[in-house]
C-alpha cells in the first residue's frame, strides 16, 4: 500500500509538471548571395542535346541558379532525389523524351525528395531551340514565381554598308539574350521603329520604311511577307497595340510636318491630338484606356505625357529636362523613358501609383528607344558611345546591365515581343 | 484517514482533496526549482540581423540591475531576489562607440558627479509571489520584447571584458543579460555566414521555419510555417539552416527563424 503511494504521488508530480517549452524567434537578414544548386538531370538524353543545353542556358540566364546537367539512365525515385540532396543540389528538373511528339519534365525538391510540379509539353513547331524555351517559360515560375519570358524575340534595327557608302538598316530578330540573330527584313532601303503586335498565335513586325515619297508602316509576318498597312504622306510610324490587338495608336504627320496620334479600332479611325508639336511613341496602358506618349507641344522640348481615351485629357508626366520613348509595363504599373542627363540620355522609371520618378542608369552611353520585357523584370535599350552603337538589356532585379550586340555593329531601335504560342523563327 | 481529517467526511471527497493537494504540492515544487533553482532559463526575444550591422550611435552602458527603471525588465535575466545586494558605487564605463552629443555631454556629467556620490544603498526590489509570476506568464503568452539593436559582437565583447561580467548592459535605452547577448551575437554570426539567398529577390520576401534541435546539436525536425511563394527562396532558406553549426545551448530548444533577403 505505501509503495502503490510512493508511485501515485510521483505520477502526480509527472502529470503536474508545468510545460515549459524552450521556445525563441529569431529574424536572419542576408549580407551575400549565392546561386541555387540546381541539377538539369536528362533521361536517356541522346535526343534532347541541343533542348538540354538551351535550358542549361536559360536557366543560367539570370544568375540565380548554378546548373549542372546530369545525364540518368531511368527515371528518379525518391531515395535518388534524396541523394541529389546529399550531392549538395538543392533543386532538380528531369526531362525526358514521352510519347507522342512530347517532353515530359518534373521540378523536384530534393530536401523533401518530392515532386513540385511536372507537365507534359506538347512539341510546337520544329525548332528544338523553340521547345526548350517553351519548357523553361513553364519551370520558371515554378522556382522563381515570376513570368517566363524566354520564348520571346528582341527585333531591333542594323546598319548595313553597301557599295559607294550607302548605308541602309535591315531589321532582325534574336533571342532574348541576343543569340541566334535573323534577318527579317533585308531589303537595300531604310528601315527603323520596328514593333511587335500583341496577337499571340501569329507574330507580325510593324516596321517604317523610307521611300521616296514617305515614311510608310509595313508589317512583315515571319515568312517575310509584307504588307503595307499606312500609307499616309509624311511619316506613318511606332503602332501601340491594344491587350487584344483589335485597337492600335500610332503617329503620322499627314503631311502637315509634325506628327499627331492617331487612334484606329472598328469604331473607326480617329485623330487623339491636334497641336503644333511632334506626338510620337504612343504606349498603351494594359486596360486600353491610357496611351503615354512623347511631345514638344507645351515646352519646346520633348516630354512625358499621358492622354485618358474616356475623357480626352492630357496630363503631363514629366517636368523639364528631355525626355522622350515613353514605354508602359502592366506588371509593375511603371513607364520606363529616357531624360538627358549631363549630355547623355538616361533611363527613368515613372511608377504610377507612388507617383514618383527614379533613375535606373547611370554609366557611360546615351541610352535610347527603352521597351519592357513581357515579365516586367527586364528593359532593352540601344547605347550609343564612341560612334557606335549596342542594344543592352536592364535586369530590373539585379540592377546589372548586359549587352546583346558587339561594338563592330551598329544596332538600334530595340523592341521586345510578347510570349507568343510559338517560338518566332523566320523562314525564309 | 488523516489525524485532522472530520471523521464524518466520505472517503471520496478526502481523496480528492489528497489529490489536489499533493498536485498543488508538486506545482510548488517545480515553480520553486525553476524559478530560483535553474538559471539556465531564457525568455522569448527576437533578434534582427540587418546589414548595417555596425550602429555608431548607439551607446552602451554598463550599470547595476538595481539602477534599472521599475517599469523595464531585464531581458534574459538571472532572478537576484534571492541574493543580498551589497551596496556599491555606479561606475560608468566609457563609451564603445561614439554617441550623440546630447547623451556624451549628459553622461559626462553624470560621471563627475558620481564619482564625487556617496555609495548607494541598494533597495531591495519587490519580490512577486509565485502566483503573481504564474499569472503573468499565463496572462502574457507570447511577450514582446524589444529587438535587439544592431551592435557589433565585438563591441559587446569589449564592452563585457571592461566591466564586471555579471552586471546587466543598458543599450539604446534596453537592459540586456550580458551572457543573452553574447550568446545572440554569436548565433547572428552563425546566420550571417550560411543565409545566401539569390540574388533579385524583393524585399518584401520572407519565410519563416521553425526547427527542434535534438541534444545531438542537429536539427531534427524541419517546418516551414510560412512560406515565401518563392520555391528557390525557401529551398535557400532550408540548406542554410542545414550548414549552420548550431551552438550548444540551443539544443533541446525550438528556433522559428524568419529569412529576409
Amino acid at each position: 500500500m505505501h509503495t502503490k503511494k510512493v508511485f501515485f504521488f510521483l505520477y502526480l508530480m509527472i502529470v503536474c509538471l508545468p510545460v515549459h517549452a524552450d521556445e525563441m524567434q529569431i529574424q536572419a537578414v542576408s549580407t551575400q548571395h549565392a546561386k541555387v544548386p540546381l541539377v538539369l538531370a536528362v533521361v536517356d538524353g541522346t535526343k534532347l542535346e541541343d533542348v538540354t543545353s538551351t535550358l542549361k542556358r536559360d536557366l543560367s540566364f539570370s544568375a540565380q541558379f548554378a546548373v549542372t546537367v546530369k545525364s540518368v539512365a531511368t527515371k528518379p525515385t525518391k531515395k535518388d532525389i534524396k541523394n541529389l540532396f546529399a550531392d549538395g543540389f538543392a533543386l532538380a528538373v528531369f526531362i525526358n523524351e514521352g510519347k507522342n511528339k512530347t517532353i515530359e519534365w518534373r521540378v523536384y525538391d530534393t530536401l523533401q525528395g518530392n515532386m513540385v510540379k511536372g507537365k507534359r509539353y506538347a512539341k510546337r513547331g520544329d525548332v528544338a531551340i523553340g521547345w526548350a524555351h517553351n519548357i523553361t517559360d513553364s519551370v520558371w515560375p515554378v522556382l522563381t514565381g515570376q513570368d517566363g519570358f524566354f520564348s520571346t524575340k528582341i527585333a531591333y534595327c542594323k546598319d548595313v554598308k553597301h557599295a559607294k557608302s550607302k548605308t541602309t538598316k535591315y531589321v532582325c530578330i534574336a533571342d532574348y539574350d541576343g543569340s541566334n540573330e535573323q534577318i527579317l527584313v533585308d531589303l537595300p532601303t531604310v528601315n527603323v521603329a520596328p514593333r511587335w503586335n500583341k496577337d499571340v498565335n501569329n507574330p507580325l513586325l510593324f516596321y517604317s520604311e523610307y521611300t521616296n515619297e514617305n515614311v510608310r508602316l509595313v508589317a512583315v509576318d515571319m515568312h517575310k511577307r509584307r504588307r503595307i498597312t499606312s500609307n499616309f504622306d509624311g511619316v506613318n510610324m511606332l503602332p501601340a497595340f491594344s491587350q487584344d490587338g483589335k485597337k492600335v495608336v500610332y503617329c503620322a504627320s499627314r503631311g502637315k510636318g509634325n506628327c499627331q496620334l492617331y487612334y484606329c479600332d472598328k469604331a473607326g479611325f480617329k485623330q487623339l491630338t491636334d497641336n503644333t508639336g511632334n506626338n510620337i511613341s504612343p504606349s498603351l496602358s494594359d486596360d486600353d484606356k491610357s496611351i503615354f506618349f512623347c511631345s514638344d507641344y507645351q515646352t519646346g522640348r520633348p516630354q512625358v505625357y499621358v492622354y485618358h481615351l474616356p475623357t480626352g485629357k492630357i496630363e503631363r508626366i514629366t517636368k523639364g529636362g528631355f525626355c522622350a520613348s515613353p514605354s508602359y509595363c502592366a506588371q509593375r504599373k511603371q513607364i520606363a523613358y529616357t531624360k538627358m542627363v549631363e549630355g547623355e540620355m538616361q533611363v527613368f522609371v515613372y511608377d504610377e501609383r507612388k507617383k514618383n520618378h527614379t533613375q535606373l542608369t547611370t554609366s557611360l552611353g546615351s541610352k535610347e528607344e527603352c521597351a519592357w520585357s513581357p515579365c516586367g523584370n527586364y528593359l532593352v535599350y540601344s547605347v550609343q558611345q564612341s560612334g557606335w552603337s549596342r542594344i543592352a538589356t536592364f535586369n530590373m532585379l539585379t540592377k546589372q546591365q548586359r549587352y546583346l550586340t558587339s561594338t563592330k555593329e551598329h544596332c538600334s531601335y530595340p523592341a521586345w515581343s510578347p510570349v507568343y504560342f510559338q517560338f518566332p523563327v523566320v523562314r525564309a | 484517514m488523516w489525524r485532522w481529517q472530520p471523521k464524518n467526511v466520505h472517503r471520496r471527497y478526502a481523496l480528492w482533496a489528497k489529490l489536489v493537494v499533493t498536485s498543488a504540492a508538486a506545482h510548488v515544487v517545480m515553480l520553486f526549482f525553476l524559478f530560483f533553482v535553474y538559471r539556465d532559463r531564457l525568455n522569448d526575444y527576437a533578434l534582427t540581423v540587418s546589414r548595417n550591422l555596425l550602429k555608431q550611435d548607439v551607446s552602451i552602458l554598463i550599470m547595476q540591475a538595481q539602477m534599472a527603471p521599475r517599469n523595464q525588465t531585464v531581458v534574459g535575466a538571472r532572478n537576484t531576489s534571492t541574493k543580498k545586494p551589497e551596496p556599491q558605487k555606479v561606475v560608468q564605463k566609457k563609451q564603445i562607440q561614439k554617441p550623440p552629443v546630447k547623451t556624451a555631454v549628459v553622461e559626462e556629467q553624470k560621471k563627475q558627479e558620481i564619482k564625487q556620490a556617496k555609495p548607494v544603498v541598494k533597495k531591495e526590489p519587490p519580490k512577486q509571489t509565485v502566483q503573481q509570476a504564474q499569472q503573468k506568464k499565463v496572462e502574457q503568452p507570447k511577450k514582446e520584447v524589444p529587438a535587439v539593436p544592431q551592435v557589433q559582437p565585438k563591441a559587446i565583447e569589449q564592452a563585457v571584458a571592461a566591466s564586471d561580467a555579471d552586471l546587466p548592459i543598458a543599450i539604446d535605452g534596453q537592459v540586456y543579460d550580458v551572457e543573452t547577448l553574447l550568446r545572440l551575437a554569436a548565433l547572428q554570426e552563425e546566420f550571417v555566414r550560411c543565409w545566401k539567398p539569390p540574388v533579385g529577390m524583393p524585399e518584401d520576401c520572407l519565410c519563416e521555419v521553425s526547427i527542434f534541435v535534438d541534444m545531438n546539436g542537429k536539427v531534427k525536425t524541419m517546418e516551414m510555417i510560412k512560406a515565401s511563394g518563392v520555391l528557390m527562396y525557401d529551398v535557400a532558406a532550408r540548406s542554410a539552416l542545414h550548414q549552420m553549426e548550431l551552438p550548444r545551448w540551443t539544443r533541446g530548444k525550438t528556433l522559428t527563424i524568419t529569412f529576409k533577403p
